[in-house]
């Protein structure tokens, strides 16, 4: 038995939903988890206080990203424009929940908005979100990183439209982490799907070890899977290891030793493949 | 005494001997491929078919039933498997102009590989294609050409982000745009802390916000300028991608049609299109989107998109000989003018008629385009403008494919002008005579367009030779039919009846579908009486029930004689009145009847009055055998002095109007009794047309004529001086009915052959018609004696009349003397 099966189960999915394309994408996937273990799907959309704050200084004037044009920008406007997304974020759950037949719901809250995730995943088995909102940049947000860091839930972070029933690859080290990172890995592989564990060890004999180890477990939930070891394998090479097997979701363990935090956030910035941090 | 005897029996019925016959049913006999009776058509088909200059398409004339499709088809066919099979025609997309669909010419056959090479280039295209552009090398120069600008757009946003945390300022994200904002801490300042800050600092804030926000703003200016660049760039890669994947496939098929040019621009033409339109053939994204609206949206693109890039590489294959064996021979039995020249069809798609050159449908012309096509004239004609498109085409020589609405400019809707083919085709129409006559006669292109004509006969002569090839022909026609064998009496039977549909004794009818009719019904009696072989009896049958059939009206109408609804008497004798024969024909059936003319004289001035022709329901050959009279009687008999008569003849109790000279010898009869005053035996019943010299002429329908007299005779009693008067002409027309012959054998019956109106007057009137002495005189108790006595008799009244009373001359025109003479 895994140390991480029984925490494993998932009863209750958050995801954070702020209209941008990469969180549709995260809404999507979170849709196919919800209804996978027949979850409950909890949809947030935090209105940023920061922005809440700027609209009451006079002289604050928004640049159009792409009129580049200056516009008034003041407490109604700012109001007006942050009702209007989490409608628009609300048609969307509405939209998922019937076609995927799901419990869901929906809420909105207001203030900083990696406070207001980080509070509310307390409550949830799995947090699920976009990697850099708005901007769309490779780069991790300022949301997702505080996530990574400072989140005690698991947490699945997209960049780009990602369904389950794609290749898995899974980062195993042997630590506890590791193994939470396995079981969770088995949770989002879909069957006749490559599922590709790529052993971080520094030694082929502490390779060998962990193949051991991780085959058995695998073995166990009859899960046919493909082992990878390269030396020196760092963040960056992870990544380019993710983007060579056509991955889909990379699992890791977010509290090994092997893989640092900083490690973690580097990998984000470089794969395009969503990323499943175990706890 | 009547110098005229009644015909013998023999001469009535002319029979066909089935001692002629070497078999005992025609199951013994061979096929007869040859045609028969038709030396004029066949020379004429042929010299048509042979000749192969312009304009020498042919007419073939004739009535119905006589074997004009069958003989044509059979030349053509002959011919057509002679001659090479003719080209394929394709049509396919002009990328120039939509509307303006391309025509290509290929040698038969190849028009469907082409149409295959060209669907399976489409789908080798689709796999090619988004191969190319799912490789990792377009992903990576296309990922580099994308990543760039974003690169350059982060970077600015990065400065940005530098250079306002060094002012203590942050960039945020609106739902809109950007902002800048001062920062404390990691946040925002909170407005109240902002207010509790030294002016100074407030101000110096306030000032870099306006600065940055100035610079974001220029440097935000410079994105849309490399968007552009970047799309730039991404469609040349695309169409790099797409030419290395779309080249080397189009080099093969380039290669298999390395003779044909116009198929090669045609190559070249859509290697240009596909580049240009690549993202067709790409895998379209699910852009499913959210809810039922962006599904439907999402699928209503697709369904849009994919057929259509299908058929705008497919090929319309308008002809296709693949599976052809020579020229083709077609008939077009519904001539339309679409069915003619082709059409384009529409598609309703959202509410709108769309159209495209796969909709493109061939026309008879099309289809018989190297080869032969066979029309019935009558239906061209009676199709609206059909006429007009066959000879333009011919004139032409080549199809244009235009919509009725567009040629008369009906419609605006958008529509095609599919170039035009050239056309070679040998056109044969068949119709009536009278059409082709018309034709001739009114239209001015006719003669240019249809210079061979080929005259079908209706009956040819009845010899032991023709009638041993007639029963070949039977027997063909029963192998060919499925029907029972004819036994020789039969074949005999049907013979002698074809002889009467030729109404002629010496003829024999050689319009097929009669007798085939004829033939099927024995058949079906056959088959009711048990016979293995159809016998005479059934034959006989048939032609009774084809009569029964169709005789409700002689019934009715020989009934209203018989209840003497209409006079007509069969014995005793009247002055001035005779028995006049009609016919009339209603569809396929023909039936005599007798009518009364009567003749009424009195003092006049020589005009015989028509009263048919005064209520204008005489039609112009009885109105003109009606004054042949005047003309005999005024040479005849008044030759040296005034015809000093006024006579009426009158068609009684005739109702519908009175055509044909047939009975201008029973009117001569009338008159010369109403002016004698002699007698006529209402037993008898005349027919035969009389010129100015007093021959009596033949006339049609005698047969009719006789049966006619003979069925209301028999009806009321055969009293043996019954009978019927026929020019002698007409007597190797008969075909009598079997119970005539025998009342004519059992001399209960006569007919009497006449030559002349002397011959005839003496049979009615049992008195001598007289010849005339050196002085021109008749002898008294003669006929014509008494007819010019009559004469001078009215002529010395008149001069009486004329001459002035109390010594004025009188021109004989005052109100007086008209009207003593009318008295009178």
């Amino acid at each position: 038995m895994n140390p991480g099966d029984r925490e494993q189960e998932i009863r209750r999915i958050l995801v954070a939903v702020d209209a941008s394309p990469q969180s549709l994408a995260a809404l999507e996937m979170a849709g196919d988890l919800a209804a996978r273990f027949q979850a409950d799907l909890i949809g947030i959309y935090v209105e940023d206080i920061n922005l809440l704050r700027v609209a009451e200084f006079h002289f604050a004037r928004e640049v159009g990203y792409y009129s580049a044009n200056l516009h008034p920008f003041d407490s109604p406007l700012i109001e007006l424009q942050l009702r209007a997304r989490a409608r628009s974020v609300q048609r969307a759950m509405e939209n998922l929940g019937k076609r995927a037949n799901l419990r869901w719901s929906f809420r909105t809250a207001r203030g900083f908005i990696p406070v207001e995730l980080l509070a509310a995943a307390l409550e949830v088995d799995l947090i699920i979100l976009g990697k850099s909102g708005w901007s769309g940049r490779r780069r991790i947000g300022s949301t997702a990183r505080v996530l990574v860091l400072e989140s005690q839930r698991q947490t699945l972070i997209l960049q780009r439209r990602v369904r389950l029933g794609t290749p898995v690859v899974v980062a195993y080290d042997g630590s506890t982490a590791a193994k939470k990172a396995l079981a969770a890995a088995r949770l989002v592989w879909s069957e006749g799907i490559n599922f590709i564990v790529l052993l971080l060890a520094k030694e082929p004999e502490q390779a060998e070890r962990l193949k051991a180890e991780a085959s058995q477990y695998l073995e166990e939930n009859e899960i046919e899977a493909r082992f990878s070891w390269q030396p020196n394998l760092d963040a960056a090479r992870i990544a380019r290891f993710t983007q060579l097997e056509g991955c889909g979701i990379l699992v890791l363990p977010a509290t090994s030793e092997k893989i640092s935090n900083e490690a973690v956030i580097t990998v984000l910035g470089e794969t395009d493949c969503a990323v499943l941090l175990a706890r | 005494m009547a110098r005229v005897n009644s015909l013998t029996p023999e001469v009535l019925y002319r029979h066909t001997d089935p001692e002629l016959f070497q078999f005992e049913t025609t199951e013994e006999l061979e096929d007869f491929s040859e045609i028969i009776g038709q030396p004029r058509a066949v020379e004429a088909v042929r010299f048509g078919i042979g000749i192969e200059k312009d304009g020498f398409n042919l007419f073939a004339l004739g009535p119905s039933g006589a074997g004009k499709r069958s003989l044509l088809n059979r030349f053509f066919g002959q011919q057509a498997a002679q001659e090479p099979v003719p080209d394929d025609w394709c049509y396919v997309h002009n990328f120039e102009h939509d509307y303006k669909p391309k025509v290509i010419r290929l040698p038969a056959g190849t028009g469907l590989q082409f149409q295959q090479d060209m669907a399976h280039l489409v789908e080798e295209l689709r796999t090619a294609i988004s191969t190319a552009f799912e490789s990792d090398e377009y992903r990576a120069r296309r990922q580099i050409a994308e990543e760039d600008v974003q690169q350059r757009q982060e970077k600015i946003l990065e400065e940005m982000q530098d250079k306002a945390k060094e002012r203590q300022l942050s960039l945020l994200r609106t739902p809109a745009g950007l902002v800048f904002a001062p920062m404390r801490d990691g946040e925002v300042m909170h407005p109240e802390e902002f207010q509790k800050l030294p002016a100074e600092e407030r101000e110096n804030l306030e000032k870099s916000v306006a600065e940055m926000q100035e610079q974001l703003q220029k440097m935000l200016q410079l994105v849309p300028a490399w968007q552009r660049e970047v799309r730039q760039r991404v469609r040349e890669l695309d169409r790099e991608t797409t030419n290395y994947a779309v080249g080397g496939l189009i080099i093969e098929l380039k290669e298999k049609y390395a003779n044909f040019p116009l198929v090669l621009a045609y190559f070249d033409a859509v290697q240009k299109d596909v580049v240009e339109n690549s993202e067709n053939f790409r895998h379209i994204e699910d852009q499913s989107g959210e809810g039922l609206e962006g599904q439907l949206a999402a699928m209503m693109s697709r369904n849009r998109q994919e057929p259509n890039t299908q058929k705008k590489y497919s090929v319309n294959l308008l002809v296709d000989h693949h599976d052809s064996k020579g020229a083709p021979v077609v008939f077009e039995d519904n001539p339309t003018y679409q069915n003619l020249i082709g059409r384009v069809e529409y598609l309703a798609q959202m509410g709108a008629l769309i159209t495209d050159f796969t909709l493109i449908k061939p026309g008879a012309l099309h289809q018989a385009n190297g080869g032969y096509l066979i029309l019935d004239a009558r239906e061209v004609l009676q199709q609206p403008y059909a006429w007009e498109a066959l000879k333009r085409a011919l004139l032409s020589r080549r199809i244009v494919i235009e919509s009725i609405g567009q040629m008369l400019s009906l419609i605006s809707t958008v529509s095609l002008e599919p170039e035009p083919i050239p056309l070679d085709v040998k056109v044969a129409l068949l119709g009536d005579r009278w059409m082709y006559y018309l034709l001739a006669l009114y239209d001015p292109e006719f003669d240019e367009l249809f210079k061979v004509q080929a005259d079908f006969e209706e009956q040819m002569d009845r010899n032991p030779e023709s009638q041993i090839l007639y029963a070949r022909v039977i027997a063909t026609l029963t192998r060919r039919d499925g029907l029972r064998p004819f036994h020789r009496e039969a074949v005999a039977r049907v013979i002698e009846h074809s002889a009467r549909l030729a109404g002629d004794a010496e003829k024999v009818s050689i319009q097929v579908k009669l007798i085939l009719d004829l033939m099927r019904e024995a058949d079906f009696w056959a088959s009711q009486n048990g016979n293995p072989a159809i016998q005479a009896a059934d034959v006989q049958r048939a032609i009774d029930a084809q009569i029964f059939r169709a005789d409700r009206l002689r019934e009715r109408y020989h009934e209203s004689i018989l209840r003497e609804t209409i006079l007509i008497d069969t014995q005793g004798e009247k002055v001035g009145q005779i028995n006049g024969l009609s016919v009339i024909q209603l569809g396929g059936f023909t039936f005599g009847t007798p009518s009364r003319i009567t003749a009424r004289v009195r003092l006049g001035k020589g005009e015989v009055i028509n009263i048919e022709r005064e209520v204008e329901m005489s039609g112009p050959i009885h109105s003109k055998g009606v004054l042949i009279l005047s003309g005999f009687l005024g040479a005849r008999y008044a030759a040296e002095r005034p015809l000093s008569l006024s006579a009426s003849l009158v068609f009684e109790q005739s109702y519908s109007g009175v055509e044909g000279d047939s009975a201008s010898s029973a009117e001569l009869y009338a008159l010369l009794s109403a002016i004698a005053e002699v007698p006529i035996k209402q037993s008898l019943a005349a027919t035969g047309s009389v010129n100015q010299h007093g021959q009596v002429q033949a006339i049609g329908g005698v047969n009719e004529k006789i049966e006619g007299f003979f069925d209301i005779c028999q009806a009321r009693g055969l009293t043996g001086d019954q009978g019927v008067m026929i020019p002698a002409s007409n007597v190797k027309h008969l075909m009598l009915r079997q119970d005539v012959i025998e009342a004519v054998r059992a001399g209960k019956f006569h007919v009497y052959p006449v030559t002349t109106i002397d011959e005839g007057i003496e049979v009615l009137t049992g008195l001598l018609a007289g010849e005339p002495d050196e002085s021109g005189n008749y002898p008294e108790d003669s006929i014509n004696g008494k007819v010019q006595k009559r004469l001078l008799e009215l002529a010395e009244k008149r001069e009486e009349f004329d001459r002035p009373k109390d010594g004025h001359e009188d021109t004989g025109k005052n109100p007086g003397s008209e009207r003593q003479e009318s008295e009178a």
